[in-house]
């Protein structure tokens, strides 16, 4: 029987391996870009793009908004950009005829399990052996949380003056948690976003 | 560390009892296997593989049991700009194919009383095979299950006639209809050999 069990265990050592390591797989930000093909890019001139701050949604704080080094080189990452399509900065109230909205999505996913290893005993030194009454294991709860957060670029169309302004561009780049070198990445992947919306160009 | 886990199957089954018939045989095998379909998605070969089985003789030369089959593969696609009519996505890829299998299997021995045996099998069941795509924090994947069929042939080695243990070499190849439409995989097929140990009558 013991050897049944050594070649299970050992089948169960083999089986390990079988998903990739957080590790090797947050080197580089993932970069989706969505357009509406009705929309002509080559009409849009001017833009609005609030500077050094960006949007906050997320599941641990009630901010609004995110105000430090890192939304700073986001702004300016995007601006940059912008500029070199060939698109001119104005401010809110000349007219522009795109608005940038610039917004970072934080989920936080929180779970906690409650563990009985059986088997193992009190020491008879805290006096209290049996208490729980589930055989005098200890019961111990492990907490398992992850975080992932992604950078919204947005683009809309200011032109017709809508009160809900038709969304004509949207960069979706994460995730900004895991990543090794958060800031560096996710100015590269600021500039992928560009490079691989040519139709941005004028 | 193959070494190590050698020379560890070896301690154990000089510690069994010796017998010079056998009716039961018990065996782990580590496999080495090489995807032969839809190798954009993995196409390496991969030596992350094991067969636990077990076998009842039911005639002089004809013996039926039971085998557990696992094989992961995984593949590197590298960073690379995918576009559609309206989005384009930036990432690489980590892929994965977790194979596992079940199955009843017949063996047919050539011979029975030499110390060396050569076989053929047969064996099929079921098959469950998860397919993922791992980019950055993000997955995508399918999770399947189809009929699999594994033909096998192989020699196992007894260093005497005396010992209840012995030393399996064969190759086999694997067929399942564990499918998945997103990912390209109409079945899953690949061959591999196994190196292994089967116990004797244990």
């Amino acid at each position: 029987m013991r050897t049944v069990i050594f070649f299970v265990a050992l089948f169960t050592l083999f089986a390990c391996g079988t998903q990739p390591q957080l590790s090797e797989i947050v080197n580089d930000m993932v970069v989706l870009t969505n357009f509406d093909d009705k929309a002509d890019f080559s009409q849009y001139a001017t833009y609005a793009l609030t500077m050094d701050t960006v949007g906050l949604i997320s599941n641990t704080t009630n901010d609004d908004a995110l105000s430090n080094d890192y939304s700073k080189m986001i702004t300016a990452q995007i601006k940059k950009n912008l500029d070199q399509t060939g698109h001119t900065k104005v401010e809110k109230n000349q007219n522009p005829d795109i608005g940038v909205n610039v917004i970072i999505v934080s989920d936080l996913s929180v779970s906690q399990s409650v563990s009985y290893p059986g088997g193992y005993y009190y020491p008879s030194y805290y006096g209290y052996a049996g208490y729980y009454g589930y055989g005098g294991g200890y019961g111990y709860v492990s907490t398992s949380y992850f975080q992932q957060a992604i950078l919204v670029i947005e683009l809309v169309d200011l032109r017709g003056n809508s009160a809900e302004p038709p969304s004509v561009w949207v960069a979706n780049i994460g995730d900004l948690v895991n990543s090794f070198d958060s800031s560096s990445e996710t100015k590269q992947a600021i500039d992928q976003a560009f490079v691989q919306s040519e139709y941005l160009q004028r | 560390m193959k070494k190590g886990v050698v020379f560890l199957l070896f301690m154990i089954a000089s510690g069994s009892a010796s017998a010079q018939f056998y009716d039961k045989m018990f065996f782990v095998g580590w496999n080495v296997n090489t995807p032969l379909v839809n190798k954009e998605f993995v196409g390496k070969s991969s030596t992350r593989g094991a067969r636990l089985g077990y076998r009842e003789m039911i005639a002089e030369k004809f013996a039926i049991g039971v085998d557990i089959t696992w094989a992961t593969f995984d593949d590197y696609v590298p960073r690379q700009t995918y576009y559609t009519p309206t989005s384009a996505l930036t990432t690489d890829f980590t892929n994965y194919a977790n194979n596992y299998g079940v199955l009843l299997t017949g063996d047919y021995y050539f011979f029975t009383e030499k110390k060396v045996m050569p076989y053929v099998g047969l064996g099929a069941g079921v098959a469950y095979n998860s397919y993922k795509k791992y980019y950055n924090v993000y997955t995508d994947g399918d999770n399947s299950i189809g009929f699999l069929a594994r033909p096998t042939a192989g020699v196992w080695f007894k260093f005497s006639e005396r010992k209840n243990w012995g030393l399996n070499a064969g190759v086999h190849f694997d067929f399942s209809t564990a499918r998945s439409k997103d990912l390209g995989y109409k079945n899953f097929m690949n061959a591999g050999f196994e190196l292994g140990v089967v116990f004797l009558d244990w």
